[in-house]
């Protein structure tokens, strides 16, 4: 049978995959390429191909190994993968099952980093004590990142939309590949000296790798003993570097990092209309408040109605006097009392019924005593007229009676005519009147 | 440092919040609370401008090792 020359293609491809399967180079090959077409089936395996510049293989990794993968793999990973080569018979591909995959030199640098990670954590490098705060308004910002990235013109269209008066010095600096770590490390330094609020240490989203210089332990040290605060925005949101767990500040982006540095300008212009607000209000309070209480201090009743004040002191300055006047009264009714009980007491030692007595007497005695000299005295009268008749006998008047006279000159009696001179005056007295006469001749004897 | 003689925008600010503090006080004597008032209304202005007038500067210094841009 000529038929029987030709072979059916599941009889071909069985006859290849047993070559495939039992040649010991395919059966346990160590192949290095990139990922792309990856795709995480729902059931759990993995399927991917693998290329370099030049070639395609198509690729499966069945679920029992890929649920032991350390790392999800994703398109553009450089990658190294043990497994067989065997062709799937319903499409006639060959294709390497894998058994295992790794990333390609990265695998023994996360080990690295998790050392590295695990090492600061236990210093505390990474508490919150370390974390200096970040200025609210800071003035001067330093950009670390490579001057010319899409990043740090994201950064600067923030600053200038959030708040245009910061100060910028970029520090152009090579964030990837060999020398960056260094000039990280050199350019944070820099930065640190130049006296700024906050530091940005930044770069824009690529591979692990490219970013592998923001996991070295030299380089978070170097954040770490930077005196500024660092703001840390490295990749994209899903990255977390190393420097980020050691920042004083992480953000998910150089652009966040922008954003979380400054305040938005409008905020602050909105809460400076608050404060103002505020400030208006408390003061329009505080006046309000003074007036309320002066207003109710000058209504004070007391004010009003002044009497108020002195009522109580006037009230009690009558009943003291009440009282005063009833202690008076009354000690001036207790004396009164003692005063007459005294007085009564007194009036039986009285010496007045023994001078009324003496008094009597004495009148008695003075009446005999006025008596007996109104007798002497009238013996005495009597004795006196007897001699005063007597007496009267021999008055020169009883002589001028019988007729004789006496002559006066000058007031004296004249007794001898030889005393007188002729033509001298002379009065003669009688019993009955007197005459003035002329001496006409002096006969001196006779 | 480059600093400017007259107080920084930050200082401002703080100082504003100060007064605002301050005259959250119960016991500020009024002559006190309206010379703080005028300032704050004062500061509040002047940060305002501070922040229309704003204009970013930016100055790079570039690699002093090697390296192209």
């Amino acid at each position: 049978m000529e038929t029987n020359k030709y072979l059916s293609v599941k009889a071909l491809t069985k006859y290849l995959k047993y070559k495939f399967d039992q040649d010991p180079y395919l059966r346990r090959v160590f192949v290095t390429g990139e990922l792309s077409n990856v795709k995480h089936h729902t059931n759990g395996h993995l399927y991917f191909a693998l290329k370099d510049g030049h070639s395609v293989i198509r690729g499966v990794m069945f679920k029992s190994s890929a649920g032991k993968l350390l790392f999800k793999p994703e398109e553009g990973q450089k990658v190294l993968i043990q497994g067989r080569i065997s062709i799937f018979e319903m499409n006639g591909q060959y294709q390497i099952y894998a058994d295992d995959i790794q990333i390609d030199g990265i695998g023994q640098l996360f080990e690295q980093l998790e050392k590295d990670k695990k090492e600061l954590a236990e210093k505390g490098y990474f508490d919150s004590e370390h974390k200096k705060p970040i200025p609210k308004y800071p003035h001067h910002i330093v950009i670390v990142s490579s001057a010319t990235s899409a990043a740090v013109k994201d950064m600067i269209t923030t600053f200038e939309r959030r708040y245009p008066l910061v100060r910028l010095t970029l520090i152009d600096t090579l964030v990837q590949g060999s020398g960056s770590m260094q000039d990280v490390i050199a350019n944070l330094k820099k930065a640190d000296s130049l006296g700024a609020d906050v530091i940005l240490l930044a770069r824009g989203g690529g591979s692990i790798e490219d970013l592998w210089t923001f996991n070295e332990k030299d380089v978070a040290m170097a954040v770490f003993n930077t005196r500024t605060p660092v703001v840390t925005g490295v990749g994209h949101e899903t990255d977390t570097t190393l420097v980020d767990y050691i920042s004083d500040l992480r953000a998910p982006t150089p652009t966040a990092a922008a954003e979380l540095t400054v305040p938005f300008h409008h905020d602050i212009v909105e809460k400076l209309r608050e404060t103002e607000l505020k400030l208006t209000r408390n003061q329009l309070q505080a006046i309000q408040y003074r007036k309320q209480a002066l207003l109710s201090l000058s209504g004070y009743y007391k004010f009003k109605t002044p009497a108020l004040l002195y009522d109580q002191q006037t009230e009690r300055l009558m009943m003291q006097k009440d009282k005063l006047t009833g202690n008076f009264n009354r000690h001036f009714r207790e004396h009164a009392y003692t005063l007459n009980q005294m007085k009564s007491s007194i009036g039986h030692l009285s010496p007045m019924p023994a001078i009324n007595n003496g008094r009597n007497q004495l009148a008695g005695l003075s009446e005999d005593l006025n008596d007996a000299m109104r007798m002497v005295n009238q013996n005495l009268r009597q004795k006196l007229f007897n001699r005063l008749e007597i007496l009267d006998s021999l008055s020169p008047s009883a002589v001028l009676k019988r007729g004789y006279s006496y002559t006066v000159k000058d007031g004296g009696v004249v007794k001898n005519a030889g005393d007188l001179r002729e033509g001298e005056m002379i009065t003669s007295h009688f019993f009955k009147g007197n005459i003035i006469s002329k001496v006409i001749e002096v006969n001196e004897d006779e | 440092m480059n600093e400017q003689k007259t107080e920084t925008f930050e200082e401002k600010m703080k100082r504003l919040d100060e007064i605002v503090q301050e005259l959250e006080k119960e016991e500020v004597p009024l002559e006190k609370s309206l010379e703080l008032y005028k300032q704050g209304v004062e500061l509040s202005r002047e940060c305002e401008r501070i922040l229309k007038d704003a204009e970013l500067k930016v100055e790079t210094l570039n690699k002093d090792t090697d390296n192209e841009k």
